[in-house]
């Protein structure tokens, strides 16, 4: 099963839940909150581990399951709800770093979503060193990159969360790739 | 605490109720315009129940039209994953709706009879009301945004102002005899339009989720 499928099947799962939770099933809602909570602590690592707060995840993973508590509401059934988790972790880390008074310059565009070892020297190195080619594209063509062929989020989510077509989306991958090519050339000719 | 003590606690304790929908909360603030007007400067002497007049009729639709506009907008902003694709239909009808009415009126009465509309009092009371009942209306909304999940709050703050103002124009049109095109695109669009602007930078401040 491919990255996307298994997108696509948890979405399927986690919507059925989220409509059974919706009709009282105080057990649905239980094994949904369960079935989010590592989902949700991978997400919320991968955002936090590049401004070196590794260590809120606990806490912002519990956060951001109480803001899905709280606005669970909000969630129009017949959109991924995957894609809905995601944006809620998004502002809820964001929220929290500005809390903590660490600038967030950048990570309102970002959506990374990756399983990461921060201890790893070399993963981060490779990582910085990903960004800073990407930050050379046009915004937000760098973010959609990384979110599609690293994290796996597919084109279909991307395309909700930047409001515009799979087709747009399809194209600015295209274009920025062929872009990061001639910068990579450029980096060697020099 | 830890993570599964939490999800213990909330999967037993019962699911928040939904916040008043942004429709309803339109509503109330129609009603409360409306009633604010016919109580404190009146209803405009030329309206009859008896019979239709065309014109008041045709300034109703435009504001109708606008204020649904403003409301779907208000609504889709509102959430994580906004949907303003869904307004465009609306915001469509209701941009040609103006346009139309306003071409129209541009070919059929002379243009200094339109100009005159703006050097009555009827000019700066339509700006001043509709810029009163628009403020009130969006502190209103505010409060009640603090119970939905904006993506962005700067758009967030923009629908607020938006519907608010449009809302008040609305309540505020059973007051005002003009029921001129231009005059409504300006008397009641610019505070509108400004409403929207200044509660895009005002209210983003102050919505917290």
């Amino acid at each position: 099963m491919t990255r996307q499928q298994n997108t696509e099947h948890l979405d399927n799962r986690l919507q059925h839940l989220v409509k059974e939770s919706r009709g009282g099933n105080v057990a649905s809602y239980k094994e949904l909150l369960e079935e989010l909570a590592p989902f949700i602590r991978r997400n919320s690592a991968s955002l936090l581990v590049r401004y070196g707060q590794a260590a809120m995840t606990e806490d912002m993973t519990q956060e951001v399951l109480l803001a899905i508590h709280l606005k669970l509401h909000t969630y129009d059934e017949g959109l991924s709800f995957v894609a809905w988790v995601r944006a809620v972790t998004k502002h809820k880390i964001i929220d929290g770093l500005r809390r903590n008074k660490i600038v967030t310059s950048s990570i309102d565009e970002e959506n990374a979503m990756e399983i990461v070892d921060p201890a790893d020297p070399e993963i981060q190195m490779v990582r910085n060193d990903l960004h800073k080619l990407l930050s050379q594209l046009k915004p937000p063509a760098g973010d959609i990159i990384y979110a599609l062929k690293v994290e796996g989020v597919t084109a279909r989510e991307l395309a909700l969360l930047y409001k515009t077509s799979e087709s747009n989306i399809k194209v600015m991958v295209h274009r920025g790739l062929q872009k990061l090519s001639e910068l990579v050339m450029e980096r060697e000719v020099a | 605490m830890n993570t599964n003590d939490l999800i213990t606690i909330l999967a037993q304790s019962s699911q928040p109720k939904k916040p008043l929908s942004f429709t309803a909360a339109l509503l109330l603030l129609l009603g409360g315009a409306a009633g604010l007007t016919a109580c404190v400067i009146g209803i405009r002497p030329d309206l009859e129940w008896s019979s239709v007049n065309i014109t008041a009729l045709h300034k109703t639709i435009l504001l109708v039209a606008l204020t649904v506009t403003a409301g779907l907008f208000l609504n889709a902003v509102s959430k994580p994953l906004p949907q303003i694709r869904k307004v465009i239909p609306s915001a469509g009808v209701t941009f040609v709706l103006f346009l139309c009415s306003i071409v129209f009126e541009l070919i059929t009465t002379p243009i200094q009879q339109i100009g005159g509309y703006f050097l009555i009092v009827n000019f700066p009371e339509c700006v001043f009301f509709v810029t009163l009942y628009g403020a009130l209306g969006a502190f209103a909304l505010m409060r009640l945004m603090k119970y939905y999940a904006p993506a962005h709050s700067k758009l967030a703050g923009m629908g607020i102002g938006f519907a608010a103002a449009a809302t008040g124009a609305l309540g505020y049109s059973i007051h005002c005899p003009l029921d001129s095109p231009v005059f409504i695109a300006v008397a009641y669009g610019m505070p509108v339009l400004v409403m929207s602007f200044i509660f895009k930078s005002v209210a983003s401040r102050y919505i917290k989720w």
